[in-house]
């Protein structure tokens, strides 16, 4: 939004129609490739997505084992919970969630993991950037953290809000910003 | 047009009985050739012009005939002749290098030099690239590398092992294991770059089992990825015999993993003159995921 309104002022010199049609693709524009919590979604699209998932077949398993390694590596003892679902669930069949790689349902709910993950985002994602997703959600479902604001100041971060299909990321990038989110909220014990 | 003469070394087969020599033996040996060859005439009108020696070098000197030409197997047609004479083995086990020089009209106009790798019997060639990617033990690393050409390729016999290498007594192993989270190239650079971790982590990578003397070690990149590399020598007991191994490593810090990439030979004049093939092989190293 807040890039929304930055483009607006800009524009609001130069030709009305331009800046219509400039505020609409803007408006398209930052909702493609968001990774959610559920705080927008209603229980009706909660309950169409958990119908509509499926098993992983273990494909999440390793990244759940590493992601507590790793936060337990810098003396992070999140609570593990009782009941952990992971799973693929075609997001982009259902209206309302169509732009989003994963969404996490366990937040501020340390009984429970629930994450659903884009198959199709999947598919295409390379390592580094199935660990960032991971991680995100994660970080979102056990660690409780939120989003970051969507500014320039946090690109690049782990908890960004958007991850567009396009992006380059490498595991060294991953690596960092994974570092970086447990430098800026946890201290080593 | 003259023949490119031939070489005899005879005197370096009697002179040797120790099992090491020092270039201060060289330097004796080098004096006794000369005295013995020094203005002889080698034939086609060659003469010697005696023996000296610099550092592991014997340097032999000749005076050539005006009409004497080079041809240009020369360097080939000497190895063979050494191999032939049976000498080539003693500068490999000594690790001796020998230089030939040519004067005509008292200008040099010709070297040869010949170092212990190049009378070797072993292949320096490496074959294509074997990649390990989905292999039951890589623990999910892709990586590519190229084994030497002629050398048996086995799976590992431990858990860790992925790959081996096998030429004789001499092996080049793939280990994988697993680091205990992930390290950025950037942490691990900076952490290696300082002396006295580098150290540390040389000595634990040796490791206590067994009877290791840590020869060297240094930090460098293997495609990119910040690595340690390892000379050492192993003294250790197999089913009652001492066993002593001669190994170079390099242990690789990828993402979560630790991949030491370690070769080893059994006798010391084997492990020099394969020294540049382990290089190369390492070398050859590709971890193709970074380049996506």
């Amino acid at each position: 939004m807040i890039r929304l309104f930055t483009f607006i002022w800009q524009l609001r010199k130069s030709n009305f129609t331009k800046a219509l049609i400039t505020i609409h693709y803007l408006f398209i524009i930052s909702f493609i490739s968001n990774c959610k919590k559920n705080e927008n979604i209603d229980i009706e699209l909660i309950n169409k997505i958990r119908l509509n998932s499926y098993d992983d077949e273990g494909e999440f398993d390793i990244y759940l084992e590493k992601f507590y390694r790793d936060m337990n590596f810098y003396g992070v003892y999140p609570q593990k919970p009782k009941k952990t679902i992971i799973k693929f669930s075609k997001l982009d069949e259902l209206k309302g969630t169509t732009h989003i790689h994963g969404l996490s349902l366990g937040y501020n709910n340390d009984e429970l993991i629930e994450i659903y993950i884009n198959p199709s985002t999947w598919k295409k994602f390379n390592k580094p950037l199935k660990y960032w997703l991971m991680y995100h959600e994660l970080s979102h479902d056990v660690l409780n953290l939120e989003d970051l604001e969507q500014s320039t100041i946090n690109d690049g971060k782990l908890m960004f809000p958007n991850l567009e299909s396009y992006e380059k990321k490498t595991m060294e990038e991953f690596i960092e910003s994974y570092l970086n989110l447990i430098e800026l909220n946890f201290k080593k014990q | 047009m003259k023949k490119f003469p031939l070489l005899i070394s005879l005197f370096f087969c009697i002179y040797i009985s120790a099992q090491n020599i020092s270039e201060n033996d060289l330097k004796k040996l080098a004096f006794s050739i000369n005295k013995k060859i020094i203005g002889k005439d080698m034939g086609n009108g060659v003469v010697s012009l005696g023996c000296t020696s610099i550092g592991r070098t014997l340097l032999y000197k000749y005076k050539v005939p005006t009409n004497w030409v080079d041809l240009p197997e020369g360097k080939a047609r000497l190895i063979n002749d050494l191999k032939v004479r049976g000498v080539a083995k003693s500068y490999i086990s000594y690790n001796i290098n020998v230089s030939y020089y040519y004067y005509k009209n008292n200008k040099l106009i010709k070297t040869i030099n010949i170092n212990p790798s190049d009378l070797s019997n072993y292949n320096y060639e490496l074959g294509k690239h074997l990649s390990i990617k989905k292999h039951p033990k890589s623990k999910g690393v892709n990586l590519k590398i190229r084994p030497p050409k002629d050398w048996e390729i086995k799976e590992g016999n431990r858990p860790n092992i992925v790959k081996k290498f096998l030429k004789d007594d001499n092996t080049y192993l793939i280990v994988i294991k697993n680091l205990p989270t992930f390290f950025s190239r950037k942490h691990m650079k900076e952490a290696l770059k300082d002396k006295a971790t580098l150290g540390e982590f040389a000595k634990e990578i040796i490791g206590k089992e067994h009877k290791s003397e840590l020869l060297s070690h240094s930090y460098v990149n293997v495609d990119n990825y910040p690595a340690i590399f390892i000379k050492q020598k192993t003294s250790m007991e197999r089913l009652g015999f001492k066993i002593t191994q001669y190994m170079s490593s390099w242990s690789v810090f990828y993402e979560d993993k630790l991949i030491t990439l370690m070769a080893s030979s059994s006798s010391e004049a084997d492990f020099n003159n394969l020294l540049n093939l382990y290089f190369l092989i390492t070398n050859s190293l590709v971890f193709p995921e970074q380049y996506d």
